[in-house]
């Protein structure tokens, strides 16, 4: 689901700072760059996230015409994740465990077991298959502000560790309450702070 | 066009985790007073002359309490049931909101002079999900101005749809944080939510 097709979700972000030296083109693709997606499919690695481009999630690399579209800045967060289920790696363990032990002649130790489970985990998450997440976002210049096609706490914090890493630029989630905030002016800002719930419904 | 013009960080004397948690309620205030509004009158004049219709159909989530005392109770609207046995539809969501509970999400149609949509609007974020534009497309998926063609189209048409969600909420705001809240407005929807339980009982 995302901007290209299908039904849109979003979690909407304000940008609360500019870049010092401004938001140019040469500024978004060499911090892209810097943080592009890097592919995991032949290492051990557990986990991967990083940048690709908007219109080929296979794309790593940045230029303005595939980042650029008139006032729009527009990216992919890619994540690809190995995944091993607890239930599954208890059931290989009690079988190399059985193994090892009847191989020995005696109980391995605590130290033994943890090492041959860390072991264990390690071959099986190399076996598994890549889990890929994508997920749309565009930055829109004049407004300052960033949408995540996604929601949920887990996509956010996702999104919210690569921006930072990315741009180190501040952001605030856009919530009732930060609306709230740009809404009023300095009067109604503090009505606003002190406003509580109310019983409109109490019959 | 854009929901909200560029605006400088203003940043308030609490923690924003805080304040957003502590303010959570504002959400589920303006999604109430959205539901009631609309099953009186669903065409709101909004500022700046922008003029929608929105109403919630097919299903309303209402809640209370918080953490191990929360209570929460989802109600469905069939589009082919027009009467619920109470005399209205939402017939569960009146008793749920007689109930001290309040919206926490629900299924939204909007729509202004160009265009409609659905979406889901939750109380938490206020911002939609699972958004389908039901009218107005001028552009096909297949549209010769390709990927970025199409990009840029359905940015601008979001860009309405937020514009018109923040425009209600906006209303919404200024009416609650004045004195019309409690004198005029909340004595209207309870007027209005008395008539309809009245209707009920006869």
């Amino acid at each position: 689901m995302g901007l290209i097709k299908g039904g849109l979700t979003l979690s909407r972000y304000r940008v609360l700072e500019q870049p010092q030296a401004g938001l140019t083109d040469e500024y978004v693709a060499e911090r892209l760059a810097r943080n592009a997606f890097v592919d995991i499919e032949e290492t051990m690695d557990e986990s991967s996230l990083g940048w690709a481009q908007i219109f080929n999630h296979l794309g790593c690399s940045f230029r303005t015409e595939n980042f650029r579209f008139g006032g729009f800045l527009a990216f992919q967060l890619r994540f690809d994740e190995r995944r091993l289920p607890g239930k599954t790696l208890n059931r290989y363990f009690a079988i190399a465990l059985t193994r090892h032990e009847e191989q020995a002649g005696r109980k391995l130790n605590g130290v033994a077991k943890r090492e041959l489970k860390e072991s264990l985990r390690s071959e099986l998450l190399g076996r598994s298959l890549l889990n890929t997440a994508l997920m749309e976002v565009l930055w829109l210049e004049e407004s300052g502000e960033v949408w995540l096609c996604a929601s949920g706490e887990k996509n956010r914090a996702l999104f919210e560790d690569l921006w930072g890493r990315t741009f180190g630029l501040a952001l605030r989630l856009l919530v009732p309450a930060s609306l709230a905030l740009e809404l009023t002016a300095e009067k109604g800002r503090e009505a606003f702070l002190a406003v509580k719930p109310t019983d409109f419904w109490d019959l | 066009m854009s929901p909200s013009p560029a605006k400088p960080a203003r940043e308030p004397d609490v923690d924003f985790f805080e304040l957003w948690q502590e303010k959570l309620f504002l959400g589920q205030e303006f999604l109430t007073w959205l539901w009631l509004s609309s099953e009186v009158d669903s065409r709101f004049e909004l500022p700046g002359g922008l003029i929608v219709e929105a109403w919630f159909e097919k299903s309303l989530r209402l809640e209370s309490g918080f953490g191990a005392s929360k209570r929460s109770v989802a109600c469905q609207c069939p589009e082919d049931v027009e009467d619920q046995g109470g005399g209205r539809p939402w017939a569960e969501a009146f008793a749920a909101v007689m109930e001290r509970k309040k919206m926490s999400s629900g299924r939204l149609r909007i729509k202004n002079d160009n265009r409609e949509w659905l979406l889901n609007l939750p109380a938490d974020t206020l911002t939609p999900t699972s958004i389908k534009l039901v009218s107005g497309a001028n552009f096909a998926e297949d549209d010769e101005s390709g990927p970025a063609g199409q990009l840029l189209d359905r940015a601008a048409v979001t860009l309405e749809l937020l514009n018109a969600v923040e425009a209600l909420f906006a209303q919404f705001l200024k009416l609650r944080l004045s004195a019309d809240w409690t004198t005029k407005e909340v004595p209207r929807l309870q007027g209005w939510l008395k008539k309809w339980r009245q209707e009920r009982q006869n």
